[in-house]
């Protein structure tokens, strides 16, 4: 028995529609990503337990009580001059350390905004001391 | 004088390549994309001008800190900020290079988040950032 064979075509898988769905899925992806939402304030924590003694001419201290008012070592400021003096303290003095205490109700924005400064000035070293209960 | 007109053809753009271009785009969305986790709790982040990026995301984890003064660690709700030392005690040991990233409501008060800082401290987990929004560059 003779059976006849049958032709074969080439299979083809239709390529109009990929670049379509390329593009669906190019279009999903734009929207979802986010490139560099989160921006903040840097900052290291000291180790636990680590208590280093400093001359005391190498700190200075930012207290920033329950009504967002700062005093730096011991004088009344405003906000906007923290930059400033920090910087011109930097400037006489590389070690410094600028110790930030506030208290357990200080309002945060105040503190943000005081770390802001700090930043704005170049330290480096920034402390965050433990509030008194 | 008279030019001969040059025979014009209709001008084609070759499609044969877009999906490759559209493709290769695709490759980096896709690659560049870190789809939100966590929800978090609704909290308004105080602004402040000099802002720092987050350099990574992998290595982040998220507090948050709202107004009523409830905290939340990567979606995780703490009740007592001490256990904010285990959880982070934990993701210290997966991850050294571990960021947490404060999102810290800007009216409330530095006590709730002191305390969190303190456990921080103690679990080891000290590179923290506080999340700002960034403000226009005030005069330099």
């Amino acid at each position: 028995m003779l059976v006849e064979k049958r032709k074969t075509t080439s299979a083809d898988i239709p390529t109009a529609s990929l670049a379509d769905m390329a593009f669906l899925l190019l279009i999903f992806f734009l929207v979802v990503t986010t490139i560099g939402s989160d921006k903040g304030i840097d900052l290291v924590l000291p180790p636990e337990g680590e208590v280093k003694p400093i001359p005391p001419q190498n700190i200075m201290n930012i207290l920033i009580n329950d009504n967002g008012n700062i005093l730096i070592d011991e004088e009344p400021r405003f906000l906007n001059q923290v930059r400033d003096i920090v910087k011109e303290r930097i400037a006489r003095n590389d070690k410094l350390i600028v110790s930030v205490k506030t208290t357990r109700y200080t309002p945060y924005r105040v503190f943000v905004a005081v770390l802001d400064q700090l930043k704005q000035a170049e330290a480096k070293k920034i402390s965050i001391a433990e509030p008194e209960k | 004088m008279k030019f001969k007109k040059k025979p014009r053809g209709v001008p084609q753009i070759p499609g044969a390549s877009m999906s490759d271009i559209v493709f290769t785009l695709l490759l980096f969305f896709m690659v560049s994309t870190v789809i939100k986790k966590f929800t978090g709790l609704p909290v308004d982040i105080p602004e402040a001008y000099k802002v720092e990026k987050l350099a990574t995301k992998t290595h982040t984890s998220y507090i948050w800190i709202d107004e009523t003064e409830t905290v939340s660690f990567d979606d995780i709700p703490v009740r007592s900020t001490s256990e904010i030392y285990d959880i982070a005690r934990q993701k210290i040991e997966r991850d050294v290079q571990l960021i947490v990233f404060l999102r810290v409501d800007r009216n409330s008060k530095m006590g709730v988040l002191n305390d969190v800082q303190q456990e921080l401290r103690k679990a080891g987990a000290l590179r923290i950032f506080y999340g700002t929004k960034s403000k226009p560059s005030a005069e330099y």
